[in-house]
């Protein structure tokens, strides 16, 4: 075998790229992974900033150890830790009152109750509801092959929680809340904004992301030593399984011969022959520019053609300070300060609809609520000794012109930040503005800011993610597999995609991946 | 955790490089590194603007003249060196410019035009270069592999006082280790122009020609002959990654975000070490058959041995070790296109150069800044190097941008500048970046004029904060310490320190790979010397594939290198190249 020779190549080195190599190497096969940039870890990049470290961009882990690849490829061998503090989210109000989550659903229902003790009661009841529904339905379905929608209805009806997700499987989250009976504004505040902050459309009919978004928000974890932790243990595992990484190596065409997939381009010219390919970019970057619409069936050139990207994206803003804690907020419950995720500049849920609505119209810039985490104040690792570090994001829309923008949308931040905290404005000795355009140039699968490589619409989840043809892994071109947060179960840093295309391409390649994950005993797989 | 045969603190490139040598030896190896990554001084992070990679310090590599290049294969792991067809450029003021080209005739040519005399000079350095290229090569890797002696100093000096004779310089090898450097410019140059290019250099590789000792490297340097240096393709990063992948591959462990708080010891050994509590596995305890820390001398005897090991006396000397040596305050660029240099109308050759120096008009210049630096001061007039590398590797900046780091030497802890009192330390967060900064970009402007207004993005890079990013770089010092005679050579760090060999220590068991000759730096040498010793105390150094000589992968190499990617077509067809 020479060196430009592999069983399976990889393309993009961001977290389903690592995952789908990891387990194709572990599987015996030789494997080159290719990554455009000169940094392998995609969106769980963390930069080391002269000591500060900048996770630009994934920074909670929703699913964390329970990814199938964290057993597999021995993350926790290799050192992921994943720190969780015990105050997850708060809702600071203008008014000196807030709202805390905690890990514990009891202690939410207290704070809750502060407000609304109906609303308590009903907070309690819907986490029974969510609980079975995660374990015996979403958490597994996540790295099992989706099914058609009816197919997906019928196993629905199997049992009672089953049922009641076929249910609000159907509506939309701000349906799930309503259909609850929420009724105090700061409580629906709160809810909505679980699923909000991610840039979801409340009216969107996605409601199975809603036990989702609200069982696993408040089981959010951080990687300590910052999100490169796991894509860098995920690299280890890969090189010390013989894997092969390029950096700064561009795919410009998978090359295919006699219909079937032969091989890699790199923009260079450079060419790396393997049986099959697996893409964890975006289906435009991977069917139009890497194949071309002529290599394609007509019916996948159209489903390609009309990906829809997400109409929010987001900014983020680092603040690192000269010494701890940098922020201090002034509400009366100082379990605010503690939190892992704080809320800020929307009241009630009715501001955060005009909120949305105005940033979707183009009237608001985003700046006007954001969610702050402290990072430092968890993990000392991520300033240097003696400093603060503190992550803001807001929601934004994309614009070409973000540049020249992000400076003052960085000050409107502190400006919200600052009705609700005291900022040690003094002390900044770092500060670095993330915009849309920033997110969509460092990483060009997120095309447009998309940081989910595609908006979450009832068209383009589950078995329709990207699309029919696609979603399993597999492609209707011979040996292409694809398996970025395009494809089924999609982004947030789940190992989906990744762990789906490598046991489709393991199959195709004679070398069936080995994993501990079992799925559902009851699943009926197609 | 396991138990290991070696244990290397500081996953910097020469504790990888030890690391690597080792695990491939059969040894069971682990690294523990305080940051997130590895190879602190060879950081490429996009500092802003996205695309625009920056090398947060090491731009220049010289890994090709290691052993290391061979015996480790970091090609085969990625590494891709690459360069310019001009390898070093002065551009004056006076709209002329002096170059260092890969070809020795086109760099006699240029300094013809300054001084026939000169250039004659540089002739006798290739006759004599030619004649003697096996000793020049042997000695040059003795210098920087070998521990350290007397002996080598002498036949090095010995070396030189013959090549002097061979230029008809009234000198012998014992007046070279006698003298500055400076003072040997002065013999073998008539041109300031000249002069400012090996006395530059001399600032470039941190052999200050103010300084003695370091005469018999001025004259060397004095031949402008084609160097091994170049830089990586997707940035200096890459270096720590092909060091990375090798040592995982050879199944070493490594163990990122785990500072280490203490060497532990048993009768006076080394013996294991406990991580910090900050670290990923808090406070917990490793063991080991020795010991190697890349993190330094002051931080490695004061703070991890610390008084209970090394005593009263000890302590005070690690204490009072010198980083006030000066340091670099660093200005990264993000540029909309490359600047054009108003000397390319002199020589076009320097369009094809990515490294240079400038700011001043001659040699004294030099020697002027670096006595003020030397006394806390920063120097009035702005004068310093820079790099693009983008001219040689175009995919560290998006289509058609460039990126430029330039720096200048200044005290780590400043106390005047202008006649303004500066408050040391803390000057660097008091503005004197900053307006230090506007002074370089207006010293470019003036040198390639257009170049302000091509400016997407800049960034400062101060002493603070290199320590603040690794505090093994002690007051930003990123070579380990001064290099003060009494802190160089077979002092290093200080004497007594290191027995028996350049990495071995007074403690049993803990040998050094940073601190040691040859200050830390890219041609891996601190690393390769502390594996060679630590292989030889555990009876694993014989082996095959452990046998390249410096400069043998270089030699075999040189010419696939690719060199000017990245440069316009109109300056390589104006000098005749083909921009390759």
């Amino acid at each position: 075998m020479s060196a430009t020779d592999f069983d399976a190549i990889v393309i993009g080195a961001g977290p389903n790229g690592l995952v789908a190599a990891g387990y194709l190497a572990q599987a015996g096969q030789r494997v080159l992974l290719l990554e455009r940039r000169h940094e392998t870890g995609g969106g769980l990049n963390t930069d080391e900033y002269f000591g500060f470290r900048l996770n630009l961009h994934a920074v909670y882990h929703l699913m964390a150890e329970r990814m199938p690849a964290h057993a597999d490829l021995g993350l926790h061998q290799r050192g992921v830790r994943y720190l969780r503090p015990p105050v997850v989210a708060a809702f600071p109000f203008a008014d000196g009152a807030s709202l805390v989550f905690t890990r514990d659903p009891a202690e939410c229902a207290q704070s809750i109750a502060a407000f609304s003790e109906a609303d308590a009661r009903r907070y309690l009841h819907m986490w029974e509801e969510f609980v079975p529904i995660m374990e015996e339905y979403l958490l597994p379905m996540t790295w099992e092959p989706p099914l058609p929608a009816l197919d997906q209805l019928a196993e629905f009806g199997a049992t009672a929680s089953g049922r009641r997700l076929a249910e609000i499987a159907e509506q939309s989250i701000l349906e799930v809340i309503d259909g609850y009976g929420f009724e105090h504004p700061r409580v629906r505040l709160a809810l909505l904004s679980f699923a909000a902050m991610w840039g979801v459309d409340l009216d969107e009919p996605v409601g199975f992301l809603c036990p989702i978004y609200l069982t696993r928000m408040l089981d959010a974890a951080f990687v300590k030593g910052g999100s490169h932790r796991v894509s860098s243990a995920l690299l280890r595992g890969f090189v010390a399984a013989g894997g092969v990484v390029r950096d700064a190596s561009e795919a410009s065409a998978i090359v295919l011969r006699d219909g079937r997939v032969a091989g890699v381009r790199l923009a260079g010219g450079e060419e790396f022959d393997a049986a099959a390919v697996v893409s964890t970019l975006n289906p435009q970057q991977t069917f139009l520019h890497l194949l071309g619409a002529d290599t394609l069936p007509p019916t996948l050139a159209q489903a390609v053609a009309g990906w829809e990207w997400e109409t929010r994206s987001l900014f983020g803003l680092h603040l690192g300070f000269a010494s701890a804690p940098g922020i201090r907020f002034r509400t009366r419950d100082p379990r605010v300060d503690e939190a892992m995720i704080v809320f800020a500049g929307i009241d009630d849920d009715v501001q955060l609809f005009e909120h949305l609505d105005a940033l979707d119209r183009g009237q608001a810039s985003g700046a006007e609520w954001l969610h702050l985490t402290p990072v430092s104040r968890f993990d000392a690792t991520m300033a240097p000794a003696g400093h603060a570090l503190a992550r803001i994001e807001t929601l934004a829309r994309y614009a070409p012109d973000w540049r020249t923008r992000a400076a003052a949308h960085g000050d409107a931040c502190l400006g919200t930040l600052e009705r609700y905290a005291d900022v040690d404005r003094a002390g900044v000795v770092l500060r670095r503005e993330t915009t849309p355009l920033d997110i969509e140039q460092r990483l060009a699968t997120m095309h447009r800011g998309s940081y989910k490589h595609g908006a979450y619409t009832s068209l383009q989840l589950g078995y329709l993610r990207p699309n029919d043809q696609c979603s399993c892994g597999e492609t209707p071109i011979e040996g292409l597999f694809v398996g970025g947060a395009s494809t089924y179960p999609g982004g947030m840093v789940l190992g989906g995609p990744g762990f789906l295309a490598a046991a489709a391409a393991g199959e195709y390649l004679g070398a069936p991946i080995r994993t501990t994950f079992r799925g559902r005993p009851a699943r009926e797989r197609r | 955790m396991n138990d290991y045969d070696v244990i290397v603190i500081g996953g910097g490139i020469n504790g990888l490089t030890t690391a690597c040598y080792l695990q491939k030896a059969g040894l069971r190896v682990a690294v523990f590194e305080g940051r997130g990554q590895c190879g602190a001084n060879c950081d490429t992070v996009e500092l802003g603007a996205p695309g625009f990679l920056h090398n947060t310090h090491a731009t220049w590599l010289v890994p090709a003249m290691s052993p290391a290049m061979a015996d480790l294969d970091l090609a085969g792991y990625g590494l891709e060196l690459c360069g310019t067809d001009t390898l070093f450029a002065v551009p004056h003021r006076d709209g002329s410019n002096t170059l260092q080209s890969l070809d020795p005739m086109q760099t006699m040519l240029g300094i013809a035009r300054h001084s026939a005399h000169d250039a004659e000079r540089i002739g006798r350095f290739l006759e004599f270069g030619a004649a003697h290229m096996a000793e020049a090569m042997e000695l040059n890797g003795l210098m920087q592999y070998a521990r350290p002696t007397m002996a080598i100093a002498e036949r090095v000096a010995a070396f030189n006082g013959e090549l002097a004779r061979f230029l008809g310089l009234p000198l012998d090898g014992d007046d070279l280790l006698r003298m500055t450097g400076f003072e040997v410019l002065d013999l073998v140059f008539e041109s300031e122009k000249v002069r400012v290019l090996p006395a530059s250099l001399g600032e470039f590789t941190g052999q200050w020609p103010v300084h003695r000792r370091v005469a018999p490297t001025v004259l060397g340097l004095c031949g402008m002959m084609p160097v091994a240096v170049h830089q990586a393709h997707g940035g200096s990063h890459a270096l720590t990654h092909a060091l990375v992948r090798c040592f995982l591959a050879h199944g070493g462990a490594l163990h990122t975000t785990c500072p280490v708080a203490s060497i532990l010891t048993e009768n006076g050994r080394a013996c294991g070490i406990r991580l910090s509590d900050a670290a990923l596995y808090p406070g917990e305890t490793v063991r080991a058959r020795v010991i190697v820390s890349n993190v330094g001398f002051t931080p490695t005897f004061r703070d991890l041995l610390g008084e209970a090991v090394i005593g009263p006396e000890w302590m005070r000397r690690a204490s009072y070790f010198s980083y006030d040596d000066p340091q670099l305050i660093g200005f990264h660029y993000a540029l909309k296109e490359a600047p054009v240099f108003r000397s390319a109308d002199f020589d076009p050759a320097i369009q094809l150069c990515w490294v240079g120096y400038f700011g001043c008009d001659g040699m004294r210049d030099i020697q002027d800044a670096q006595m003020r630096v030397l006394s806390g001061e920063v120097p009035p007039a702005t004068m310093g190097g820079w790099f693009i590398p983008t001219l040689a590797d175009p995919s560290q900046a998006p289509p058609g941008c460039h990126t430029i780091y330039a720096w200048q030497t200044v005290p780590p802890r400043p106390r005047t500048w202008r006649g303004r009192r500066l408050n040391g330390w803390d000057a660097w967060r008091e503005g004197l970046a900053e307006a230090l900064r506007d002074e370089m970009t207006g010293l470019f402007d003036e040198m390639a004029p257009g170049f302000r207004a091509s400016i997407i993005e800049q960034h400062v890079n101060t002493p603070r904060q290199q320590e603040q990013g690794n505090p093994s770089n002690v007051r930003g010092n990123m070579i380990g310490g001064s290099a003060i005679p009494e802190q160089a050579g077979e002092n290093r760090p200080l004497p007594g320190v290191c027995v028996g060999g350049a990495a071995r220590t007074f403690v049993p068991g803990l040998y050094l790979s940073n601190s040691i000759h040859p200050f830390g730096a890219t041609h891996l040498a601190s690393g390769c010397i502390a594996a060679n010793e630590v292989a030889e105390d555990l009876g694993a150094r014989e082996r095959p594939w452990w046998s390249s000589k410096p400069f043998e992968w270089f030699f075999g190499n040189m010419g696939s290198i690719p060199s000017n990617r990245g440069v316009d077509a109109r300056w390589a067809r104006a000098t005749g190249g083909d921009g390759r």
